[in-house]
């Protein structure tokens, strides 16, 4: 019975470690009014880089169109949750269905993730038999390309105008959205596909030689982080509480250089890297922002510069936050290094 | 008639632009591996070492972009990339990626986020008729000095020591290190030459808009980025095919799209684009040494 429960919390472990550490400084930041924003946006950014980390951590392809899943789950849920009366003079050419369409914003959020979800099968089905820069661009180009259509679909987006939803978020909800999320990617993570895309990602060659195949493994990682970053972008739509399309709006280059910056500095390869990077970068540009608002964003960028030189695989690498290990009997499983050495042996060949 | 020959000078112009975007990226990416986004700030350093240099004589203002801008470019190489050369692609993009919202927020706090105009001589927005039909000179100098930029290049690459290292040094780096190339000095080369294409396409992006801004590298980034993977990374003559070819195709879509599909014109390129790299993964011209062995 007690190794039962061993297992169970040994498995638990991280997860909860990370939850424990939100709901910490979520409730110390929501205790004043004035942080009580900056812990809401944090904490959905938490899902959008969980949702980010579960296909570029897995599968250490770089998506460059994940901001793309952060604006259609951001419209999907403005369009679903917008007053009536609202919707008639910001959005009058919307089909009536939809005109007349007022959910729940739990439900709203999870049809943003399903919507996502749809367009990621759609097009991850042809674009995830790339690799490397080549999927960089495939997903930048979806980036533009959802871009473009938002800003210009009118009927359904407002178009270049800036759209402005209900601000319904609590920290208590943001808290439990967040903690699914760092549940479900740790699944995930550690379910039998999660192996598989990691061979796909470590040994490609020898992945492929054992009838795994990248593409196949790759759309699974892609879909079901589309799904959770589908969801976090309703959240942060909800949190924004307005937003706009376009080259300077909401969903473009600053957002995923944000979400990536959090993600690399934290460590790409580790679920506690994503949301430890999200901590330490929230913080960070609060903290420069109280110095002085315009070196925010020179000193975000100083930050990364200075974590890619000096630590390329992150702050955390491919560690996992758990239980000290003075805590936990050893057993044959922890004898074993399974951290791919990758990071060490870099080429010297320059 | 006179209609097609305007479009296809604007197709030759708008690609001959594109070109000189994706070989700066390209150059860069067959020595050293790296996808660089901070050459759309190169662009943007050009854009502000104008408006400073705005009331001097044309030529020395010229002189001084490209003085400026080449060197940016390997104080850049020398401080970001150097410590982490050899990492891996991802990491050297996301580098690159840093640098360039670095420069990018430098640019805004500098001097604002706003567009500022830039005083061009009037040549530039002249028109000249030959018969009934009218060119913009803008287009006709970006062509003269894009093809006489590519006759140089090619002319260093084939022709001279350092092109001869270069190219040596894109095919195999190793044995071109063994073989006594110095690495920094190959490297520092490419990143120069690379400075100097990004000044000359800043100064056609000034010319064309007649202001400059924080976000003036944004679009030519993209758009030498996609080039030079379309053209097939690693190969500097597929870049400059891959730049021409898609400022080619996007003229071409701007003509013969309906007008009420126009906003999407650059959707329909990206959607090309990821076409293209489904059929070639390695892009049109695969350079040899991307080509993975196992």
């Amino acid at each position: 019975m007690s190794k039962t429960i061993g297992k169970v919390a040994r498995y638990w472990g991280p997860p909860l470690g990370l939850c424990g550490l939100l709901v910490v400084i979520a409730k110390l930041g929501a205790s004043t009014p004035e942080f009580e924003p900056t812990t809401l946006t944090m904490l959905s950014t938490v899902v959008l880089v969980v949702g980010l980390f579960v296909f570029s951590g897995n599968s250490g392809v770089i998506s460059f169109g994940h901001v793309g899943f952060v604006a259609i789950g951001a419209y999907t849920s403005a369009l679903l949750t917008i007053p009536h009366l609202q919707k008639s003079f910001l959005l009058p050419d919307l089909p009536g269905w939809l005109a007349g369409a007022s959910v729940d914003p739990a439900l709203a959020a999870l049809a943003g993730g399903v919507v996502c979800a749809l367009v990621a099968a759609l097009i991850g089905f042809p674009l995830m038999r790339l690799a490397g820069i080549a999927a960089g661009i495939a997903t930048l180009a979806f980036l533009l390309i959802v871009n473009l259509v938002a800003s210009n679909w009118t009927a359904l987006t407002g178009g270049q105008g800036t759209l402005v939803v209900p601000l319904n978020e609590t920290v208590n909800g943001m808290l439990v959205w967040a903690g699914a999320a760092i549940a479900i990617a740790w699944v995930f993570q550690r379910s039998r596909w999660g192996v598989r895309v990691h061979a796909t990602r470590d040994e490609p060659v020898a992945a492929s030689a054992l009838g795994i195949s990248p593409a196949r493994e790759r759309l699974r990682a892609f879909v079901l982080s589309a799904f959770i970053t589908g969801i976090g972008g309703a959240l942060y739509g909800h949190v924004l509480g307005a937003f706009s399309p376009g080259p300077e709006g909401s969903f473009y280059f600053q957002l995923t250089f944000i979400l990536i910056a959090m993600l690399v500095i934290g460590g790409v390869r580790s679920l506690s890297g994503a949301v430890l990077g999200v901590i330490v970068v929230t913080a960070l540009s609060e903290l420069m922002r109280r110095i002085n608002a315009d070196l925010q964003q020179v000193g975000l960028a100083v930050a990364m510069l200075l974590v890619l030189i000096g630590r390329p695989a992150g702050l955390l690498g491919s560690k996992e936050l758990g239980w000290p290990s003075w805590l936990l009997r050893r057993t044959p499983a922890d004898q074993l290094d399974l951290t791919p050495k990758k990071e060490e042996e870099l080429s010297r060949e320059y | 008639m006179t209609t097609i020959i305007q479009n296809v000078i604007d197709a030759v112009s708008l690609g001959s632009l594109y070109a000189l975007i994706a070989l700066g990226v390209a150059l860069v990416f067959s020595v050293m591996r790296l996808v660089n986004f901070a050459f759309g700030e190169l662009i943007m350093v050009t854009g502000y070492t104008m408006l400073l240099t705005e009331h001097f004589p044309f030529a020395a203002t010229v002189l001084i972009a490209i003085a400026v801008t080449t060197i940016v470019a390997v104080l850049m190489e020398r401080t970001a990339f150097r410590p982490v050369r050899g990492a891996d692609p991802t990491t050297l993009m996301i580098t690159s990626f840093a640098l360039s919202y670095l420069l990018q927020s430098l640019a805004t706090w500098t001097s604002g986020p706003l567009a500022k105009g830039v005083e061009m001589p009037g040549f530039f927005t002249a028109n000249i008729s030959i018969g009934n039909v009218t060119f913009s000179a803008l287009d006709l100098i970006t062509i003269a000095v894009v093809a006489t930029l590519v006759c140089a290049l090619a002319l260093l690459l084939t022709r001279s020591r350092y092109g001869l290292e270069m190219r040596a040094a894109a095919e195999d780096f190793k044995m071109a290190r063994l073989l006594g190339v110095r690495p920094n000095r190959v490297i520092a080369l490419a990143f120069a030459i690379s400075g100097v294409l990004a000044c000359f396409a800043g100064i056609a992006l000034v010319a064309n808009s007649g202001t400059t801004s924080p976000m003036i590298g944004l679009q030519a980034i993209l758009v030498g980025f996609v080039a030079s993977v379309v053209g097939g990374l690693g190969s500097v003559p597929g870049a400059a095919v891959g730049g021409m070819a898609l400022g080619c195709v996007r003229t071409a879509l701007l003509v013969t799209l309906p007008a009420g599909m126009r906003p999407y014109t650059d959707a329909f390129l990206y959607t090309l684009v990821v076409v293209v790299l489904l059929v070639r993964p390695n892009g049109l011209f695969p350079s040899k040494s991307q080509v993975a062995r196992v």
